[in-house]
């Protein structure tokens, strides 16, 4: 069976509510079946957890979800790309970079910055020759190489006051 | 071909910075212009293996319609 991952996610809010209806009133057997295809549902668009109504949820249920999601977006897939795409697509990442210190006092901003970083140093870890390229666009030339370790020790800190962040608003 | 490992939120991620990266080019040379094609050709590939991107924000669909002109005049530059 085919199915678009927005005709999957329909099944999975749909089969997950009955499911819980039928719990409710007696119907474990037929409440297990219809969890058993939202398993099989989500191994295959474990994605489509994002798009699911999770305040309808029990409370153990919308954790379970809540993991599922995280580790949906988690998963990696392959793209081919020619060198110079990569090459767009690093400058491209490094381009909000270059305005750190403004962002810090924006913290959506900061988090993106942060994903860009991680993902450029993903990107260079994978092919080493990017290190070269050069991001001074038409200020100085500068490599990438230079330009991460130029900006290393900023976003350690930020990194480092992110995390002291999430720990006060848990504590 | 280079073989580049990402996930949904760095996906998303690349394509929003691409769209960036487009928009911010002046076009003024035919660099700027290649540029500007391979920006929009990674865009598309990433959008292929990732289509729940524009599942999750329907902004990023507008975004790719504002870029069209760039895209156009990018071609054109290439062309002359």
């Amino acid at each position: 069976m085919k199915l678009t991952l927005p005709g999957a996610t329909a099944i999975v809010n749909t089969l997950v509510i009955h499911a819980e209806v039928n719990r409710g009133e007696g119907g474990e057997e037929i409440a297990n079946t219809e969890m058993e295809i939202v398993g099989k549902l989500l191994a295959v668009f474990p994605e489509c957890l994002r798009f699911l109504n999770l305040s309808f949820f029990p409370k153990d249920l919308r954790m379970q979800l809540e993991k599922k999601i995280k580790e949906g977006l988690e998963i990696e897939r392959e793209i081919e790309f020619v060198a110079e795409e990569v090459i767009e697509l690093a400058r491209a990442l490094y381009s909000p970079l270059q305005y750190l210190d403004e962002d810090i006092i924006d913290p959506d901003a900061t988090k993106k910055n942060i994903l860009c970083w991680d993902i450029l140093e993903k990107l260079v870890s994978q092919f080493s020759e990017l290190q070269n390229i050069d991001v001074g666009y038409k200020r100085p030339p500068q490599s990438l190489k230079d330009g991460l370790n130029s900006l290393r020790e900023k976003v350690e800190k930020v990194k480092r006051d992110l995390h002291a962040n999430r720990e006060t608003n848990f504590g | 071909m280079l073989i580049v490992k990402l996930t949904l939120a760095e996906a998303t991620t690349a394509v929003k910075e691409l769209i960036g990266h487009i928009e911010a080019s002046t076009l003024e040379d035919e660099s700027e212009a290649r540029s500007v094609l391979l920006a929009n050709q990674a865009i598309n590939k990433l959008l292929k293996k990732f289509p729940e991107i524009l599942e999750i924000s329907s902004l990023i669909e507008e975004d790719l319609e504002h870029i069209h002109p760039w895209i156009k005049d990018a071609k054109k530059v290439i062309e002359k």
